[in-house]
């Protein structure tokens, strides 16, 4: 089978995906299925969203399922799973489609720590779904990348300060952060290991639990391979007036950037007051897993190509 | 106005005044971060070529572009005169900006001029041309290996290699992307 062939990609993605459900059942989680469109969705300044006009109101395509996924703790579900589109306007590019496959996944009483581990082990199993055997390596863009556990952590502060030469928790610069980011920290990753890039500026990312003993940094962790960014996770913020707080900012952000604020999630914020105390959650962004391990080098060789929300 | 997310490899946009054309472009988007729109830019007037990084909510301005079927009408030392056909208007392009078009423009050819609001910029020819040849020695008798050459001299100038049997009078139909000869279309 040509390894460039639609065949080959979707067997190739389907055993990945079978052997990450597979990872879950046997670890407990339930996996879940929930709505894809919603009227209050989560208040994001750098995420734009698909509106659909309908009879009664207004609703959106939702950019992520955490918008429902989340209040799933308060109802006493410990472990749960997702896999499911998303999406979002005007992302495209190499590693971008408008519309994608999000994996998320939800653990109460674990925090962001729990999730890096998580995360080395399903890469490992997905890995060997494909290899069918326990060699690690896989070759992309001509470059070895091995994925055997663990992978190397490091903090936002620590990859700031050595590939960018300076530090942005003491230094409050968005501008620059995503723009140092994009064009010298996430090329300074692309390393032979996988690397965790955990500990951001505590601006940066308004659903994360602020560290205890550190008010400027949240617990949020990135999961990087072969360049790319594949997961995304952190310890939840649990706190539904510091949530609003922050969704008030990020709606605040969105009008400085001449975008519409979006309604309060009520109900997402009311299921914070019956949530654990500690829980962490984890998207993975599933078609870059799947270009990472078939050594694809552009999105939309990964799925059956659709054009309409580009 | 464009916005940041209408760029794309090929769109032409204003910058400081000048007409540019994008060559290469990559979205970068770092989780919950701001979208950067990374460009090459090829200045569509100077050849410059520079990089340049744009985010959501940058306006530009587009190119406005215009292509004209021109006849080539001469040159001489203040460059290569055209005229439109319908409205009898006369532009002057220099030999810069004509560059290796000059190989084959012969007097009458319809060609393509690109103008940057009322400037003409540059030319664009026909894939093919006819061209007669002016001087070409004729070819060695005897030398019968296959794909053997020789060089000929057409109308305009230019100096090609061409199959053995062409002779001076014979026309040629060329290939302006390559320069290289076709066929022959008239003995």
């Amino acid at each position: 089978m040509k390894t460039s062939s639609l065949k080959y990609i979707l067997t190739k993605r389907h055993l990945i995906i079978k052997a990450l459900r597979e990872w879950f059942c046997q670890r407990g989680f339930i996996e879940v299925q929930t709505p894809v469109t919603c009227r209050d969705p989560i208040p994001e300044a750098n995420i734009d969203l698909f509106q659909i006009k309908n009879r009664k109101s207004d609703c959106y395509l939702l950019p992520s399922p955490e918008r429902y996924m989340k209040p799933l703790l308060s109802q006493g579900i410990k472990r749960f799973f997702q896999i499911c589109p998303a999406f979002r306007r005007d992302e495209k590019g190499d590693y971008h489609r408008p519309e994608f496959t999000i994996l998320e996944w939800y653990r109460a009483d674990a925090d962001y720590n729990s999730l890096i581990e998580d995360c080395q082990s399903l890469i490992a199993d997905g890995c060997k779904a494909i290899t069918g055997h326990e060699e690690l390596n896989i070759v992309r863009n001509g470059m070895t990348i091995d994925l055997n556990p663990p992978f190397t952590v490091i903090t936002v502060s620590e990859a700031f300060k050595k590939f960018a030469g300076w530090n942005p928790l003491t230094n409050r610069n968005e501008a620059r952060f995503y723009h140092d980011m994009v064009t010298k920290v996430e090329p300074g990753l692309a390393g032979e290991k996988p690397v965790f890039l955990k500990d951001y500026p505590a601006w940066a990312s308004s659903l994360s639990r602020i560290k205890k003993d550190d008010r400027e940094v949240c617990e949020r962790v990135e999961f990087y391979a072969g360049g790319m960014e594949i997961a995304n996770g952190f310890s939840e913020l649990l706190d539904s007036e510091e949530q609003r707080k922050r969704f008030n900012e990020e709606n605040r952000k969105r009008q400085a950037l001449g975008k519409k604020p979006v309604p309060e999630p009520s109900e997402f914020l009311a299921a914070m007051n019956d949530s654990p105390s500690t829980a962490a959650g984890m998207a993975m962004g599933i078609d870059r897993l799947v270009m990472l391990l078939t050594g694809s080098s552009n999105i939309e060789q990964v799925n059956v190509h659709c054009s309409c929300l580009e | 106005m464009y916005e940041s997310s209408d760029l794309r490899k090929g769109l032409k946009i204003i910058i400081d005044g000048a007409p540019y054309i994008i060559t290469d472009f990559q979205f970068s988007k770092p989780g919950k971060g701001q979208a950067l729109y990374r460009c090459k830019l090829k200045n569509m007037i100077t050849g410059y070529t520079m990089d340049r990084t744009y985010r959501s909510g940058d306006k530009f301005e587009p190119a406005n572009l215009q292509e004209s079927r021109m006849q080539f009408l001469y040159n001489d030392a203040t460059g290569y005169h055209f005229m439109d056909t319908s409205t009898y208007d006369q532009i002057t392009l220099t030999p810069e900006q004509i560059g290796d078009a000059k190989n084959f423009l012969k007097d009458n050819m319809e060609v393509d001029i690109l103008f940057f609001d009322e400037t003409p910029i540059s030319i664009s020819l026909p894939t093919f041309v006819e061209l007669e040849v002016v001087k070409s020695d004729p070819g060695i008798k005897g030398d019968t290996a296959t794909g053997a050459t020789k060089p000929a001299t057409l109308e305009t100038g230019y100096t090609l290699q061409v199959p053995l049997f062409i002779e001076e009078g014979n026309v040629l139909k060329i290939d302006t992307r390559t320069g290289e000869y076709v066929e022959r279309v008239k003995n």
